[in-house]
């Protein structure tokens, strides 16, 4: 209950901020928001800041900066925009840290195994896709082919094609035996 | 596209998530007639499947790489409204779980990417293969899935400054028009088209007897 009541008030926010367009309203919530961090339980907060910033730093200032270069009275506009992206960032990235999400949306018993289901096979597919890149990488001394990246290209489409054809064969047999459909 | 929460109005990605969950609503009905018990496992296997074809880096001619979407190819091989579902699933994990990506932008990116994407490379691929040979067939439903995927984030993005102003003629959200929204957005995703149209020949190549 705890999670989708948290999810209620993080959808309210987030709809608050996006059609706030006042400057000062943008930045007494990102002080709020920051007094929440600090004074959270969340672990790790100067990374989840940093994370924050990032995801929205890169598109947001070539943006607006730009806009800015083209109009030299834009600069509340510069203000405006940037402090609701970091806003709205920073809102986020809490919500993730502080929710379980698989709780948040058990609401659906079908939508609920499939982001769980989803999320750790990406998980692992991520894990071999990065072992399979270090193996290319430890053997080519120099910078592979294009042919030679074609049929790396192509092994791993099958490999992985393979492999989610399979695991999804298991799971569904895992499923069936545990009862999850009822027949 | 990765754009940053705060650049929508929400008058524009309230209705666009009331039309994608219609829609992602609908897919997975349809999915689920068809597969029945298999639908749970067989979606979350190919959504991860999508997302490690979203990591590869496709290999271009001069030497340099980009990384392709996979939408053309999921939609050839497995159909329209499935590669819709899964590229969904995959986009709104990047959103949540991942952190890549606004929750704003998810349903634009989502009605673009996934579903004008994955209707666009099926249909391409359907016409162009009664004209054209199957490699440059595939090739194309590759480059115009991207292309018009890039359109459409860029028709969202354009109309914002005509839409969401102060009085004072400043504009809300996204701040250039259309006529300088477009041409940069098209132009940059060129290179794009090109990777995912060299993408889905190679996996189509590789996997299209398997299925």
């Amino acid at each position: 209950m705890r999670d989708k009541l948290l999810m209620l008030l993080y959808l309210f926010c987030l709809l608050y901020l996006s059609f706030s367009s006042h400057i000062y309203t943008l930045l007494i919530a990102l002080v709020l928001l920051l007094v929440f961090l600090i004074l959270s339980p969340i672990e790790r907060k100067l990374k989840l800041l940093k994370h924050a910033f990032f995801s929205f730093f890169l598109f947001s200032f070539f943006i607006s900066f730009s806009y800015l270069l083209f109009n030299q009275k834009a600069l509340d506009y510069f203000l405006m925009i940037n402090l609701r992206s970091f806003d709205l960032s920073l809102l986020t990235f809490i919500f993730l840290r502080m929710v379980n999400l698989y709780k948040a949306f058990d609401f659906s018993k079908t939508l609920g195994f499939l982001l769980v289901m989803t999320v750790s096979n990406a998980i692992t597919y991520n894990r071999l896709l990065k072992d399979f890149k270090d193996a290319i990488r430890s053997r080519t001394l120099q910078k592979p082919e294009r042919k030679t990246l074609v049929a790396f290209t192509k092994r791993l489409s099958l490999f992985f094609f393979e492999k989610s054809i399979n695991t999804s064969r298991e799971v569904q047999e895992a499923m069936r035996s545990r009862g999850f459909y009822n027949d | 596209m990765h754009i940053p929460d705060g650049f929508l109005a929400p008058q524009v990605y309230i209705p666009a998530y009331l039309v994608d969950i219609g829609l992602l609503f609908y897919a997975f009905k349809r999915f689920k007639k068809d597969l029945k018990e298999k639908t749970i496992p067989y979606l979350a296997s190919l959504s991860a499947f999508s997302f490690i074809i979203m990591s590869i880096a496709i290999p271009l001619p001069g030497g340099t790489s980009v990384h392709g979407l996979g939408v053309a190819s999921l939609s050839l091989l497995f159909g329209p409204w499935t590669a819709f579902l899964s590229i969904s699933l995959v986009l709104f994990l990047q959103a949540t779980i991942f952190g890549e990506g606004g929750i704003t932008s998810f349903p634009i990116n989502s009605l673009s990417i996934a579903f004008l994407g994955s209707l666009c490379a099926y249909y391409t691929y359907l016409i162009a293969k009664r004209y054209l040979e199957d490699r440059t067939s595939l090739f194309l439903s590759g480059f115009l899935s991207t292309l018009i995927s890039a359109f459409a984030v860029a028709l969202v993005l354009g109309i914002h400054p005509y839409l969401f102003k102060d009085p004072f003629g400043k504009p809300l959200y996204f701040p250039f028009k259309l006529s300088l929204v477009l041409p940069a957005v098209l132009f940059s995703h060129i290179l794009v088209g090109i990777g995912e149209g060299i993408l889905t020949i190679i996996i189509l190549r590789a996997l299209r007897g398997r299925i």
